[in-house]
This record gives C-alpha cells, sequence and structure tokens, in this order.
C-alpha cells in the first residue's frame, strides 16, 4: 500500500538520482547536442519575425521603397523553410530520445531485476514493479526530451529578445524587464499551488477507481447486505470531491495565465505610450515600435514555458527516484569475490573452472529466519546421499519450502552450512549451482510461446529433437500429438489454453531436458482429475529418477514411493525414515496419512458417487 | 441513432455549455479586436508631420464608433495615444476575465459532466441483476466507467467548446480581415480546405500508429511481467541472460515503434509550420500589392499580419476533434450498453412486512432465460419460523439456486414462494434482504477496517454488538493477532485475510443484527469442524426467534438440523430428519455411511502395510 501512497509527497530534489538519470540520457547526446541546436534554431526563427515585419512595415508600406522586395521575399521563403525544418528537426530528435531514454531506463531496471534474489521478490509487488517499467518510463522520458526543448527554447528566446530590444533601443527595453521578475514570481507561485491541486485530484481519481473496482467486485455481497445507498453515498462523494479539486486546477490555471497576460498586457500598454513619445520624437520609427510591442506580447510564452518545466520536473522527481532504485537495488545475495574470479559472474561465466555436481547433500546446523527472531529453522541437520529421493511432509509453515529455497540459494542460511559434495556452497558460483539444478513448480509457470520453447527453456540450446525426446520421457507427446500444430501450438498467456494437467507435464519435461543433478519438486497441492493423476505419477517417477531430489510433498503416491521421508513441525523433523518404518511407530506421520489418506479417498468417492 | 444517444449523455448541461459556448464566442470577438488599436495607434502616428511620406492613411479603422469618436475628441496627439493605451488596457482586462470565466465554466462543465456520469454509472451497475455481475468483468466494467467516461464527457464538453471556438475564430478573424482588405480574406481562407482535410487524414493516421505502439507495448509487458511471476524458474535454470536478450528485443521493437510514429509527427507539425509562416508572407505580398496602389496603408497591413494567425492555426487541430469525435461515439456505445440494461429493481413488489420466517416453495421451477436446461424443477417445502434446515446435494444440484431466489437475486418462472403466506413477488426486494442475513460461499470484504465490515449494514449499530458480533462468529483471537485489531484494514488493498477469517467476518456481519431469517450458503465448510459446532451452537442460544438455513458437504452439520432437504439435479430427492434419511436408502445415507467405511478402509491398509514390513 505504501508503493502507493509515495507518489503524493512533494519530493525536494535529490541530487544523486538525478545524476544518474543524467548518465542515463547522455548517452543520447550527440541527438541531446542536436535538439539543443534545433530548438535554439527555433527561437532564433521565432524572434526574427518581428524583426523582418519591422523591415516590411519601415521599408515598403511606410517608406515606399520597394527595391529590395525580391530580396525580402526569398528571405521570407527562407525562414518559411527554416521554420517547417526547424520544428520537423525538434520533434524528430525530440522523439527519437525520448524513445532511447525510456528503452535504456528499462533496460537497466531488467537487467539489475535478473540480478535481485528473492527476498526483493518477496516484498515487492509484481504490479509496483510493472508501474515503474511502463508509465513512470514512459513519464520521465516524456518530461526529459521534450523538457529540454521548451528549456532551450524558451530561455533562448528570452535571452535573444532582450538582447534584440537592448540593441535596438534600451530605454523601451526596460519596460520588459522589470515586468519580468513580475511575471516569474507569480508564475512560480501558481504553479506550485496548481501542481498541489493536482496531486490532489490525482489521489480522489484513484480512490474513484477503487471504489469502482470494489462495488462490481462485491457486488453481489452489496446486494445481499442491501448496503447499495450507502455504496452510492460514498461513491458519490469522492466523485464529488475529485471534481471539486479538478476545477480547482482549472479555476487556478486560468487564473494564472489570465493574471500573467494582464501584466503582459500592460507592459504592451506602457511600451505604446512610452513609444508614441519617442516615435513622434522621431527617435525610433514606427516599425521599430511595432516590433517592441509584437515581442512584449510574445514574451510571456517563454516564462509559461519555464514554469512548467519545473512543475513537470517537481512531478517526474518521484518517478525518477523510483527507477532509479530499481537501477540501483543491489542484491542481498551476491558470490564473494573469489567466488567470482574462478567461476565467473551471472553474465560472464568461466565454465572451464566449473567442477561437476554429484548429488550429496548436506545442511549443517542451519539456521534461517525470514524476520528477525522468527525462525523458521533452528540448527537444522539433515544428510542425503546422491540418488535419494526425499520428500518433506508436515504441515503449512513447517519449513518444507525453506528448505527447498535454502537448498535452491533463492536464500541464503543465517548461520550454519549446506554443503553440496561436502563442499560449502557459498564457495562455489550461483550460477554454478543454478546452472545444475532443476526446479518444478508447484503452479507450472508457462510462457506465452510455443509448446517446444517452453521446455526448451530446460535448456536452451537443446535441439528440436532432444526436446521432443524429452516431452516423450515424461507423456507430454500423448496430448501434443493430437494438436494440430504440434509442438508449435501456441500456449497461450501463462499457458492459460492448456489444462493444468498439461501444464504440469510440459514444466516436467523442462526439467527432464536440463538433466539436473538436483531436483526439487514442489508438488501441486490443487486436486486434478484421477486420470491426469496416473499420468502426473508415472512422469513424477520419471523425473526423479537417477537423481538427488527434493520433494515438497502433497500426494501420498509420492511420499510412499520416496527413498527418505521428512517429517517437519515447525522447522524440526519430527519423524524421519522410510513409510514403513514411519506408519509403524504411529506417530505423527501415522496421523497425517491418515487424514491424507480419508481426503484422496472421500473425494474418490464423491466422484463416483 | 448512435450520434444522438452520444449527446444524450449531455442532457442537463445545455445551458452550462450555452454560457461557455457564448464566453468563448464573446473572448474571440474581443480578440479580434486588439489589432485594430495598434492599427489605429499606427495611422494616428502615420498622420503626425514628419513621420511618414506623402498622404498615406487609406480606409476606416473598424472599431466601434464609441471607441473611436472618444479617441478623436481631443486633438494632442499624446492625449489621443494616452487614450489607445488605456481604452486597450480596459479591453484587455475584460477580455481575459472573459478568458478566466471561459476556462472556469468550460473545466466546471467537463468535470461536473463526467461527475454526473460516473455516479449514474456507479449507481446503475450497482442495481443491475446478480446474474449481470456473475457474467461480466470487472475490469471492461472500470474501463466503461473510467476511460470511455473521461472520451465521452472530454469530447460532450471540451472539444465540443473547442468547435466553438474555432467557428468563432475563423469567423471574427475572417470579418475583420475582409473589412480592411478582401483579397486578403479569400486567399487565407483558400488555404482553409487544405489544411483541414490534411489534419483529418493525419490524425486518422496517426490513431492507427499509436494502436501499433500499444500493441509492442503490451508485448514487451507481457515479457516484464512472465518474467516477474517466473523468477523461480528463470532463476532455476539459469537462463537470466537469455530473459534480458528476450526483453531487449521487445524493448526496441517497442522503442523503434514510437521512433517510427514520431516522424510522422514531425513531419506533419513541420509542414503545418511550414504554411502557417508562408501565410504571412502571402500577407505581406498583398499588402505590397495594394499599399503601392495606395488602396491600403502600412497600418491595415499589421493589423491584417496580426488576425491572419486565428484563420491559420486553430483549423490545424480540426483533425482532433475529428478523431475525438470518433473516439467518444465508440465510448459512448460502451457506456449505453450499460445504461440500457433494465435495473433489477425495475420490477419490484411493493409491501414491506415485518417477517416472522415461516417460508414455502410451492412448485418453483427456475432457468436462466438463455439455457433450456431449468436448475429447479417443481420445488416444493415449507418451513416453519424458528426451524433450523439443512440443504445438502451435490455441486450443481441447486442449493445455492434456492438461496438466491429466495433473496430475489433470481426471477423464477414458475410457481410461487411464499414468505410468512405473503408472494415474494410482492415484497419490495431491498426490504426482503434486509430481513435476511446471508454469508455467501466467497464473501466480500470492503476495503475498510475489520470494524466497518462487521458493521457495514448498521453503521449506528452499538459498538458492543459488534463485540459480541465477533465473539460469536470466532473472529476474537484473529483480530487480537492484527496489529490494529478491529482497526485493521482489510480487502483488497489492505491484510489479506484466509478463506476462513472472511468467511468469519461476513457471519459476524449478519450476526450484529436480529434477523428473522439466517442463511449460510456453505460457509461454514470454511471454519474447522469445532468453530463450525460453537457457531451454530450460539446461533440456538441467540433468543429471539428466527429461521436458519444452513447449505452444507458436512453430514454432522446437517444432522443437527430439525428438517433435512436433500437435493439431487434440481429436484427435491427426500425431506426428514436424520433419524428418518439415515434409514432411507438415497444420497444422504451413503454420505453418511461414508465417514465410516473410510475409517475402516484406513485401518485395512495399515494392517496390509504392517504385514509386509514385517
Amino acid at each position: 500500500m505504501h508503493h502507493e501512497e509515495d507518489q503524493d509527497i512533494l519530493y525536494k530534489v535529490q541530487l544523486g538520482t538525478w545524476k544518474k538519470i543524467i548518465t542515463i540520457v547522455f548517452k543520447s547526446k550527440k541527438r541531446i547536442m542536436l535538439l539543443i541546436l534545433f530548438s535554439g534554431f527555433i527561437a532564433l526563427l521565432d524572434s526574427a519575425f518581428p524583426l523582418i515585419n519591422r523591415y516590411a512595415i519601415d521599408t515598403f508600406f511606410i517608406g515606399g521603397d520597394y527595391s529590395s522586395w525580391p530580396y525580402f521575399v526569398v528571405v521570407n521563403i527562407l525562414v518559411a523553410c527554416g521554420f517547417g525544418f526547424g520544428i520537423w528537426g525538434f520533434i524528430y530528435q525530440a522523439g527519437i530520445i525520448e524513445a532511447e531514454v525510456s528503452y535504456e531506463l528499462r533496460r537497466q531496471a531488467f537487467k539489475n531485476l535478473q540480478k535481485l534474489s528473492h527476498t526483493y521478490f518477496d516484498k515487492t509487488p509484481q504490479g509496483w514493479i510493472m508501474a515503474r517499467m511502463t508509465s513512470d518510463a514512459r513519464k520521465l522520458s516524456l518530461i526529459i526530451s521534450w523538457g529540454i526543448i521548451d528549456f532551450v527554447w524558451a530561455t533562448f528566446s528570452m535571452v535573444i529578445i532582450l538582447v534584440i530590444l537592448y540593441l535596438t533601443f534600451f530605454k523601451l527595453a526596460l519596460i520588459i524587464t522589470v515586468a519580468l521578475p513580475i511575471m516569474l514570481f507569480v508564475a512560480f507561485v501558481f504553479r506550485k499551488l496548481i501542481l498541489k491541486q493536482h496531486r490532489i485530484a490525482r489521489r480522489y481519481n484513484s480512490q474513484l477507481t477503487a471504489q469502482y473496482n470494489e462495488g462490481f467486485l462485491g457486488a453481489k455481497t452489496t446486494k445481499s447486505l442491501s448496503i447499495e445507498d450507502n455504496n452510492y453515498f460514498e461513491f458519490s462523494e469522492t466523485a464529488y470531491q475529485l471534481k471539486r479539486y479538478s476545477v480547482r486546477a482549472v479555476i487556478s490555471s486560468a487564473l494564472f495565465s489570465s493574471i500573467i497576460l494582464v501584466i503582459a498586457y500592460f507592459a504592451v500598454a506602457t511600451t505604446i505610450v512610452r513609444g508614441s513619445v519617442f516615435v513622434l520624437e522621431t527617435i525610433v520609427t514606427i516599425g521599430t515600435l511595432q516590433m517592441f510591442i509584437a515581442y512584449t506580447i510574445n514574451f510571456f510564452e517563454p516564462v509559461m514555458a519555464l514554469s512548467t518545466i519545473v512543475s513537470d520536473l517537481q512531478n517526474a522527481q518521484a518517478s525518477a527516484e523510483r527507477i532509479v532504485s530499481l537501477i540501483e537495488t543491489k542484491s542481498d545475495l551476491v558470490d564473494t569475490k573469489e567466488v567470482e574470479e574462478k567461476y565467473g559472474s551471472l553474465f560472464d561465466d568461466h565454465k572451464e573452472n566449473w567442477e561437476p555436481l554429484v548429488g550429496d547433500i548436506e545442511f549443517r546446523d542451519v539456521t534461517f529466519y525470514y524476520k528477525e527472531n522468527e525462525n523458521i529453522l533452528t540448527n537444522f541437520n539433515l544428510k542425503v546421499k546422491a540418488g535419494q529421493s526425499v520428500a518433506l511432509v508436515g504441515h503449512t509453515g513447517s519449513g518444507k519450502t525453506t528448505i527447498v529455497n535454502l537448498l535452491s540459494r533463492f536464500y541464503e542460511p543465517k548461520s550454519g552450512a549446506i554443503l553440496i559434495d561436502g563442499k560449502e556452497y557459498r564457495d562455489r558460483s550461483i550460477h554454478w549451482l543454478h546452472s545444475k539444478l532443476g526446479y518444478v513448480l508447484q503452479s507450472p509457470h508457462l510462457f506465452s510461446t510455443t509448446v517446444m520453447e517452453n521446455i526448451r527453456y530446460g535448456r536452451l540450446n537443446a535441439t528440436d529433437d532432444e526436446v521432443i525426446d524429452a516431452a516423450k520421457i515424461v507423456g507430454v507427446d500423448d496430448f501434443v500429438k493430437n494438436m494440430d500444430l504440434g509442438y508449435q501450438t501456441f500456449v497461450g498467456e501463462g499457458g492459460n489454453l492448456l489444462s493444468v494437467g498439461q501444464k504440469q507435464l510440459i514444466s516436467f519435461s523442462r526439467a527432464v531436458l536440463a538433466n539436473p543433478r538436483i531436483l526439487i519438486l514442489d508438488e501441486a497441492t490443487s486436486s486434478i482429475d484421477s486420470e491426469s493423476e496416473v499420468i502426473i505419477q508415472k512422469a513424477t517417477d520419471m523425473l526423479l529418477n537417477d537423481r538427488t531430489s527434493f520433494i515438497v510433498a502433497h500426494r501420498l503416491s509420492t511420499i510412499v514411493n520416496s527413498d527418505l521421508i521428512v517429517m517437519l513441525e515447525m522447522g524440526e523433523i519430527v519423524e524421519m525414515g522410510s513409510h514403513e518404518e514411519l506408519l509403524a511407530k504411529k506417530g505423527a506421520y501415522y496421523e497425517l496419512y491418515r487424514n491424507q489418506f480419508i481426503k484422496e479417498k472421500a473425494k474418490e468417492y464423491e466422484d463416483n458417487l | 441513432m448512435r450520434v444522438i444517444k452520444l449527446f444524450r449523455l449531455a442532457k442537463g448541461f445545455f445551458v452550462l455549455f450555452l454560457i461557455g459556448a457564448l464566453l468563448t464566442a464573446i473572448h474571440q470577438w474581443t480578440y479580434s479586436n486588439v489589432p485594430l488599436f495598434t492599427q489605429f495607434l499606427i495611422k494616428t502616428l502615420m498622420a503626425q508631420p514628419g513621420i511618414a511620406v506623402g498622404n498615406v492613411s487609406v480606409g476606416e479603422v473598424h472599431l466601434p464608433a464609441f471607441l473611436l469618436s472618444y479617441f478623436t475628441k481631443t486633438q494632442n496627439v499624446m492625449e489621443i495615444i494616452m487614450r489607445i493605451a488605456i481604452s486597450l488596457m480596459i479591453l484587455q482586462v475584460f477580455r481575459f476575465s472573459l478568458r478566466f470565466f471561459e476556462m472556469w465554466s468550460r473545466g466546471y462543465l467537463q468535470e461536473r459532466m463526467a461527475e454526473k456520469l460516473r455516479i449514474r454509472l456507479y449507481g446503475h451497475i450497482q442495481d443491475l441483476s446478480y446474474q449481470f455481475h456473475n457474467n461480466t468483468d470487472t475490469g471492461d466494467l472500470i474501463q466503461r466507467s473510467t476511460t470511455d467516461v473521461e472520451s465521452t464527457t472530454g469530447f460532450l464538453s471540451g472539444r465540443m467548446l473547442d468547435v466553438v471556438h474555432l467557428l468563432a475564430t475563423l469567423f471574427f478573424g475572417a470579418y475583420q480581415i475582409f473589412l480592411i482588405n478582401k483579397t486578403m480574406v479569400w486567399v487565407s481562407l483558400a488555404i482553409i480546405p487544405f489544411v483541414a482535410v490534411s489534419s483529418t487524414i493525419y490524425f486518422l493516421k496517426i490513431d492507427k500508429i499509436f494502436m501499433n505502439i500499444e500493441l509492442t507495448e503490451s508485448k514487451m509487458m507481457t515479457v516484464i511481467q512472465e518474467n516477474l511471476s517466473g523468477t523461480r524458474v528463470v532463476k532455476a535454470f539459469a537462463n537470466e541472460m537469455y530473459e534480458i536478450e528476450k526483453m531487449t528485443n521487445k524493448n526496441k521493437e517497442y522503442a523503434d515503434a514510437l521512433i517510427k510514429a514520431n516522424k510522422i509527427v514531425a513531419v506533419y507539425w513541420g509542414a503545418m509550420d511550414f504554411i502557417g509562416i508562408a501565410q504571412y508572407l502571402v500577407i505581406i505580398a498583398i499588402g505590397v500589392y495594394y499599399v503601392q496602389r495606395g488602396l491600403m496603408d502600412a497600418a491595415g497591413v499589421v493589423a491584417s499580419l496580426a488576425l491572419v494567425g486565428m484563420l491559420i492555426w486553430p483549423i490545424r487541430g480540426l483533425g482532433r476533434m475529428i478523431n475525438d469525435f470518433g473516439k467518444a461515439l465508440v465510448a459512448s456505445d460502451r457506456i449505453n450498453e450499460i445504461l440500457d440494461k433494465p435495473s433489477e429493481y425495475d420490477d419490484d413488489g411493493t409491501q414491506t412486512p415485518e417477517i416472522q420466517g415461516n417460508i414455502e416453495f410451492r412448485d418453483v421451477s427456475f432457468k436462466f432465460e438463455d439455457t433450456n436446461e431449468h436448475l429447479l424443477k417443481k420445488v416444493n417445502f415449507k418451513i416453519e419460523a424458528g426451524q433450523t434446515v439443512a440443504i445438502i446435494g451435490r455441486t450443481g444440484s441447486g442449493k445455492s439456486t434456492i438461496i438466491n431466489l429466495l433473496l430475489r437475486m433470481y426471477e423464477y418462472q414458475n410457481g410461487d414462494i411464499f414468505v410468512d403466506g405473503i408472494s415474494l413477488r410482492d415484497i419490495k426486494k431491498k426490504h426482503m434482504r434486509t430481513q435476511v442475513g446471508v454469508v455467501l460461499q466467497d464473501p466480500f470484504l470492503y476495503s475498510k477496517t475489520v470494524y466497518e465490515n462487521i458493521a457495514i449494514a448498521h453503521k449506528n449499530a452499538a459498538k458492543d454488538r459488534i463485540y459480541m458480533a465477533a465473539e460469536v462468529a470466532a473472529l476474537e483471537k484473529d483480530i487480537k493477532t492484527f496489529k490494529q485489531g478491529y482497526e485493521t484494514i482489510v480487502g483488497e488493498k489492505g491484510t489479506t485475510l484466509s478463506g476462513g477469517q472472511k468467511q468469519r467476518v461476513a457471519i459476524a456481519r449478519v450476526l450484529v443484527s436480529d434477523k428473522p431469517i439466517l442463511i449460510f450458503d456453505d460457509a461454514l465448510s470454511a471454519v474447522d469442524t469445532k468453530t463450525d459446532t460453537m457457531i451454530r451452537e450460539a446461533l440456538k442460544n441467540k433468543n429471539y426467534k428466527h429461521t436458519t438455513i444452513i447449505i452444507t458437504h458436512r453430514i454432522t452439520t446437517a444432522r443437527e438440523a430439525d428438517l433435512i432437504i436433500v437435493l439431487e439435479q434440481g429436484k427435491i430427492e427426500v425431506i426428514g430428519t436424520h433419524e428418518t434419511l439415515s434409514k432411507t436408502p438415497g444420497l444422504y445415507q451413503k454420505l453418511w455411511s461414508i465417514q465410516g467405511k473410510l475409517e475402516k478402509e484406513f485401518q485395512d491398509l495399515v494392517k496390509r502395510g504392517d504385514s509386509d514390513a514385517s
């Protein structure tokens, strides 16, 4: 929840954040130079107009001298072309910069995400990360690229206008010099106010969406409780507040620009009066007077633009901070320098130094907690020989998943050691372990691509034949054969075009293809029909064959068939042994088995009733 | 028709729109007068000796007559100029006040229209039938209530006022130039159709290209999203590099799509600005032609130069209006589709009797309109006030349908239901629902505190009642484990409760007040057997008469009911007590016997295992 609210805090400018952003933006520095050139060019042409008009007025219309007319036309056509070219150029460049900056922000953030450990993903909602990668990246790159244009254009315009005015006739230029700071002051005061009102309105807007969501999701409950009127009232209140603050923001904007314009025209009126005196004294021409009037009118635009940039940047500050945090978060789980030197890193591994993995595993005095003082495991010990299959059983929260998470090095022990083939596993790289580990998930995770590519995910360099062989071993081939497109069948988003059983089998074949020495199987609790159950059971047997395996087990048949059953309770082993040994004890395992047995059977009965 | 329906959504805002339109029009008229002040100023200055060569004043200045006479009342040049400056200043202050009110009324119109439509939609959707909510995707409804509302009201208010603005600007701009020089108007207007057409083509085309951007973006988002939800798989197979590559490709495609679209944007605006600027040159050229022949003066040209901007720049936005019109039409279709659906209260009873709790189903049949299969077939039963009744049956046998009919969530086609002898059709739906406390299978908790959730239907209930209800529902212990106790926020945006906890909050919710009819739609199965018994015990001890209907899978729960109704494929198989039903062959007996049978089977298995082991 706090992730949603932080956008409403008014941020102080943080240099570190912007430094990082600037290094990213600077990757497009050639384009930025071009962009600045184009913006400056447009500012220059913009400011040239009153000059051109002055010439036309003084020379042609008042002076009656048309000898330079052909040149004038040529210059004008050139200016028009230049203008078209300049506008095209800065939109073109800004668009590319915008795309490149957002590309780079996403690239770096995504790359960093791949390095982060599960601790990060556990506490960071997926939606939050998605929003940073999309809307924040978009917003930031937009403000940066178009902000550069506005900023360069506005400052250039102001400077050029002032220079021209002072060079032409400094006594008249003083008027605008006085008006400028007043306009800027008003602009910044109002911008702050408007920004604040927009933020409040936005907060009501997201509250409104939440209420819609709740109203629709809970419609049935609402009806049954007959609290429609109450909900309607609450919703109306939010809608009213949203309107109130939106209108307020509009009013502030309207008041703001109107005041700025009044100031600008006050300067214009003063220019008219003072300028006319100078005209009458023939110190300046009518064309010059007209030019001063035009410049004074034009002057408010860069002022508005500058104030917009400032408030945009304030708005972007929050986005920038969140993205930079995504790029710069360090993983709390990294290899030591020595290990990295020998085994290489995630992006550059030294495979030649990798030892083979046999599969002996030992947990030695392992203690672990997610939250301090809430130990999940305390001095946990377990020894498994290569090739054994171990079923971890116990209630939710007994520590089953923690054990496999530690073994997979998704987390590391807080104290104690985990030894693989007799060697502390932190003395080898994470990448080394992961390359030799297979993990089959409770709820299989499929990518929205073909069956073939989903299986190949287990070993990316596998040939099509190897993929199909793996598919045959666990029985994927049996149902893929009947699909029109066979292995090229698209599985849909998250694999939702397939049944749960099919998804599980594909996830199995992925592990078979990877052929890991250590396999972790997080068994599904969800029930499937008995026919699929048999197929899955057969596939499980194939999968566990000839490797060290840890199973977070829920199905009786899996438990019964494993070499070692470890019965856990509150992170401690209460019973351990083979199925027969444990049943004979008539202890905790016996009870668990009994309950599970009755549950599974009862379901079978109900199905056949 | 579609267009009429679109504009009908703006009903009630005509006056406000008219005010906005009027302000816009007046504003544009005052605006078109501003250049005339400069025109008059220049004329005045040029008339002074030594400023210009020859007799140069040609034509009139078309400012309002009272202004002209005010200017010319004095002979002193400085006095005239002062008067010009002061009246220009007054005009501008007037214009910017107009502008201020114009923007205000425009903002108010837009926001108020959106507010009204949002509330209307919310209320209407809430009142749509139970069935509608069963079959509708929430995401889609939200889309309609937010984005579609914004595009519709945005068009009906802002964009429609833009049309007024465009027309007023064009009209007054053209009119003022016309008064100065006719040729200039015709030449300027000649270019308008060209700009209008290319603007329209551009906006329609760019829209399609933006759709391509959205497509590539959503593809990229899929890759990110799948990577995030599959971190375990990615890491376990050490495929991080591959993921980065995959993302880089999609990221690049998205960036390329953006750049491609932007190229068109750049060309369009570049070309438009070229045309706009070229227009000035044309005006100057015409000016030169006429001034040379003594048919126009410098002041006129200067004023025309300022006025011609009113003709060209606004036209460039025409395409956007047309484009938004198309979008608003689609959006309003989607909104009207919802608004056209009848509210479930269109067909409602009128009576609000005090309810005792006698319920009778007489030959009740029910099916959904779009299917042929009856979910209930000629169901008959009678429940007396104060009885506890259990309904059992397999999934799909029609248990929940009975409850939904009793609450009038669905309309039954045949037969009738009587509550205390009154046909359910005659009773006001909301009244009936307030008299029945129902805990649904999958109850919904609102994003409020635990306390507010329990008190939701009785905001003013005494605190004690709330605590009592929580206690009876066996919630106390859970609430104590929450950091903020009763003040813990739950629901979508708050703490996630377990299925059992949710059920118990929902149970507490109906226990707050003394309802004559209580219904538990499979709600007690999510709590363990002990809590189940406790809750039912507490219910029995409530010291007022109430009818209780419990839908359950647990035979042990059903056993204690005064009456057990066994449903089979929409028909009543049998009605009776545990005593009678456990002796009659049928579903109830089968279920009852499974409990014992399983226990035996297990013992056999263990024995077999023992002998195998030895």
